[in-house]
């Protein structure tokens, strides 16, 4: 189990569950942000076709109804009740275990020592970044498609240029400081 | 005929069971990240998300049990997500559910089950 999104100032936060059908896969698998784009995207490929995946996305206005944190706790929830059956056993990435029925582990950095939380990672991350281009098509006014919603000087411009769109999560500080 | 023509062969015999029944279709083969929908098609004032499933004649099980829960919840997921890309909202949404049954040698079984399964939809956009 891992998660993408926690940090962007818009955009759902997005968590997967992977249960593997195989040992290792025939792709290199690490944690999301030590794979270039081209690598995730294959990876997710190989992924899906030798894993049971669930999803779990949790939109901007519920990250802002509650917080970031629960949020993300419930975007892990989702997760694994979308998966097809259920597991007996959840690795999470991070300190924190999500309110699920099955016995967890929280392991820190697992996205990097753990091969499975890794794959999670990609999914995740890789959802999450389709998800976000497919936003820029509704708002094209922030160039969604290039920084998925993080901070960055370009998302900063746009933000400060056109105002908050619904996708922006109201309650972190740059987004607010940006309420016109 | 392998799984992937006879998913496309499905597809086109279930657009053509929805036209003769006086529905118009919309779209098809409508894909998002998060799961794809096989036919979008108005029924009257109604928006109906079409699943296709198609079995041959071995296989056990009525038309809708391999529709699965992860299934439904991704339709429905799919299926909010189109809705974000309207312009405006339809009056009512559906999902229905073609069922073909395929035979050797003769024509398949073809049936269309509308509101095949229900969901309390809010209709929010922009919402995920």
């Amino acid at each position: 189990m891992d998660e993408a999104g926690r940090g962007p100032w818009a955009g759902p936060v997005v968590a997967a569950a992977v249960i593997l059908h195989r040992r290792r896969l025939a792709v290199p698998i690490d944690d999301s942000k030590r794979l270039t784009g081209r690598q995730r995207a294959r990876a997710f490929d190989v992924i899906a076709r030798h894993a049971d995946v669930g999803f779990g996305i949790v939109c901007a206005q519920a990250i802002d109804r509650h917080n970031i944190l629960r949020a993300t706790l419930l975007a892990m929830q989702e997760a694994v009740a979308d998966l097809s059956r259920p597991p007996d056993l959840v690795l999470v990435d991070g300190p924190v275990a999500p309110p699920v029925p099955q016995r967890c582990w929280p392991i820190i950095h697992g996205d990097r020592r753990s091969y499975v939380i890794s794959c999670a990672s990609i999914m995740a991350k890789v959802l999450r970044d389709r998800l976000m281009e497919f936003y820029h098509d509704l708002y094209p006014a922030y160039a969604f498609h290039r920084h998925k919603g993080y901070g960055t000087a370009l998302h900063a411009q746009r933000l400060g240029q056109w105002g908050p769109s619904v996708l922006h999560r109201h309650s972190f500080r740059p987004v607010k400081d940006c309420v016109m | 005929m392998d799984r992937l023509e006879r998913g496309v062969l499905g597809e086109r015999v279930a657009a053509r069971l929805l036209t003769a029944q006086g529905f118009t279709i919309h779209k098809t083969r409508v894909r998002f990240p998060v799961g794809e929908i096989d036919i979008v098609a108005w029924e009257g004032p109604c928006l109906c998300f079409v699943e296709v499933r198609s079995r041959s004649s071995l296989e056990w099980g009525g038309p809708l049990d391999s529709l699965t829960d992860q299934k439904r919840r991704r339709l429905i997921r799919a299926a909010r997500w189109y809705l974000q890309r309207l312009r405006s909202l339809p009056p009512e949404t559906r999902f229905d559910v073609v069922a073909i049954q395929w035979h050797r040698g003769t024509p398949p079984t073809v049936e269309l089950i509308r509101d095949a399964f229900s969901v309390t939809f809010s209709l929010t956009t922009g919402s995920w």
